[in-house]
């Protein structure tokens, strides 16, 4: 319990200090919201009077103390660039991420999972091998390389689906899933390329341990070992990884809703950014920082749950 | 070289170098023994005596790993057999073939990594020509095992009953018998407090208890013999005593019947009878152990009582 009430407070810690930091970090990149809101021939009073307007002629830390505040009671402030409040615009944009992300990361789960647990127990050298270059092959390969290669194969080739045509979920949920499968499954495949190879080397370490011998000298067959005692050992280090993964996926969605032309948080992240938007990036980038954090957080306990130890330590 | 196979006298003492040899040709009740009116002596011991008395009988065994040198035998020409209710040591350094032997007796050598030449009857079985199916049906039924690492033995992430009673959990035994056998089990090793201890994980035991709760594993089942493997070397010098005393007190009083791998001859020398000196992959010398002690006849086994003088002093005050 105490070591529960310790990681909570870490958490609120970290937590602190990324907002701080993603604030600063908009601070001390160049460009001026000002001058891209009114332009380069606005005179030097509107700049001024703008300025005052938007707040930007306090101090940074007050700036900060304000943004914090109101962004804890839900509002993250308004847009420069469309004068609107950020909740709102990030309202549909939020979901479609989320569930390109969660998409892609179940995908990453129930692809590497069991292909991890096959080849840590297969025997045959053939098929080890296979897996082996497989798996090089697909870890090499970044997510908008295959997004760009399934976009062209599925999209124009094969003419699967048509490129640049989202549909939001609340229009057809069919559709809407449908097209974020590929994306989804372009981010999942490095990913599970590199969890396979992690649970299986996992496994094999685990079935080399002196329990393994002890449960066989009393009668356990190696599947029984494996899912009796060895998987769960095997799973700590995967269970961090994933969190990692996830996070990867998150953070990955920027780049691949640019590929798919998705409605997401990615893209309105990277035009707010090229507009110097500040509450909206501030926030964008404060919700994937919180997502990241909780991820691992999850991580965390349930590795808790796996092993004793780590409840103590 | 295959001095003892087909030879019915079983275990004798071998000599290398050609020392004196026979002239321990028999260890007492530990040998085979075959000669006709022996046999006879002990058929009439038992009611039935339609099978060999031997509950294991080791003839001929050879073992060659694979990635070893071409003449480099891990076991060359092991014979030796093992009565009910008797406790037999196998002596030697690393690298002597005894964990070796064992590991061919409990039927825990991996498959595919070696070559097994030889015999091995267990209750009359033959070891070597078991399917795997069955090999494993022995272990952990037939042939119980304890370990040497008492902290290494146990799943951390598992506790500690549910690890005790897996014998009897692969076997289909329903959870509330287990859970009481097991209670059993722990009680019987000398755990005090045993059903609190059913639910600890391993990290929360000493290793005294921990070595004790592994020989409450292997003798969950009752099975017919008990391989100890130096299961005494990673413990501190009081618990070896209360160890060996527990091992002694199963065999005493529940007639468990202990094969107990050792590179230490005055550990073997508080709980078995009978032992056997490896060398090299071959059996030096053999006998009881009290005979061996006071006169040992091979220069391996003389180095092998000298070597550990102040152990063996500090040890004996507290028998």
């Amino acid at each position: 319990m105490k070591v529960l009430l310790r990681k909570i407070l870490n958490l609120m810690i970290a937590l602190l200090i990324v907002t701080l930091l993603t604030f600063l970090a908009l601070q001390v990149i160049p460009g001026d919201p000002v001058t891209k809101m009114l332009g380069a021939d606005a005179t030097a009073a509107q700049a001024a009077q703008l300025r005052t307007r938007l707040g930007l002629d306090q101090p940074v830390l007050v700036r900060y103390g304000r943004w914090l505040l109101s962004f804890l009671k839900g509002d993250p402030g308004i847009s420069y660039s469309y004068s609107m409040p950020v909740a709102e615009m990030l309202k549909g944009k939020l979901s479609v991420t989320v569930i390109l992300t969660a998409l892609s990361f179940a995908m990453t789960v129930l692809i590497s999972i069991p292909l991890g647990i096959l080849t840590a127990r297969s025997e045959s050298v053939r098929v080890n091998h296979f897996f082996l270059i497989m798996d090089q092959l697909f870890m090499a390969l970044p997510p908008f390389f295959i997004g760009i290669l399934s976009v062209y194969l599925f999209g124009i080739v094969l003419k699967l689906f048509a490129p640049g045509t989202y549909v939001p979920l609340s229009e057809s949920v069919a559709g809407g899933l449908g097209y974020l499968l590929l994306p989804a499954l372009a981010m999942a495949l490095p990913r599970s390329a590199m969890t396979v190879k992690m649970l299986r080397s996992s496994i094999r370490s685990q079935m080399a341990e002196d329990y393994v011998r002890t449960a066989r000298s009393r009668g356990l067959t190696d599947s029984q070992i494996l899912h009796r005692h060895a998987l769960r050992g095997a799973m700590v280090p995967v269970v961090t990884f994933l969190a990692q993964s996830a996070a990867e996926i998150m953070t990955g969605t920027i780049i691949i809703e640019q590929v798919f032309t998705i409605p997401g948080l990615g893209r309105l992240l990277l035009s707010s950014i090229g507009s110097r938007d500040f509450p909206v990036v501030q926030a964008i980038v404060v919700l994937m920082a919180v997502f990241v954090i909780l991820v691992n957080f999850a991580a965390d306990l349930i590795n808790m749950a796996i092993d004793p130890r780590i409840r103590v330590s | 070289m295959d001095q003892t196979a087909g030879e019915p006298a079983g275990v004798r003492s071998m000599d290398r170098h050609g020392e004196k040899e026979g002239t321990r040709q028999t260890f007492g009740r530990t040998s085979c023994g075959d000669s006709g009116d022996e046999m006879t002596d002990r058929q009439s011991q038992k009611n039935s005596g339609q099978q060999a008395p031997d509950l294991l009988k080791v003839s001929g065994l050879r073992v060659h790993f694979h990635n070893a040198a071409p003449e480099r035998y891990a076991v060359n020409g092991v014979s030796f057999s093992l009565k009910r209710g008797d406790t037999l040591g196998i002596v030697g350094e690393s690298g002597s073939g005894k964990t070796v032997t064992a590991m061919c007796v409990s039927g825990l050598m991996p498959r595919g990594k070696a070559d097994e030449e030889g015999s091995i009857l267990l209750d009359g079985r033959e070891m070597f020509s078991c399917s795997e199916e069955n090999l494993r049906r022995i272990r952990g039924q037939d042939v119980g095992v304890v370990f040497q690492d008492p902290m290494t033995t146990f799943d951390p992430l598992c506790r500690i009953g549910r690890q005790v009673e897996e014998a009897l959990t692969v076997r289909g035994i329903p959870k509330m018998e287990r859970r009481k056998r097991a209670v059993e089990a722990m009680g019987l090793a000398g755990l005090r407090d045993a059903e609190e201890l059913y639910s600890r994980y391993p990290y929360e035991l000493s290793g005294g208890m921990l070595q004790r709760a592994s020989i409450a594993a292997a003798m969950i089942t009752k099975p017919k013999l008990l391989i100890c493997d130096e299961v005494t070397t990673a413990l501190d010098v009081l618990i070896q005593e209360q160890i060996l005393e527990l091992l002694r007190n199963l065999n005493e009083d529940y007639g468990m019947t202990i094969l107990f791998i050792s590179h230490d001859l005055h550990v073997v020398k508080k709980i078995c009878k009978s032992v056997l000196v490896m060398e090299r992959g071959k059996i030096v010398e053999s006998g009881e152990t009290a005979e061996v002690f006071a006169r040992p006849q091979h220069a391996y086994t003389k180095k092998l009582i000298a070597s550990i003088p102040a152990r063996a002093e500090r040890c004996r005050t507290y028998d």
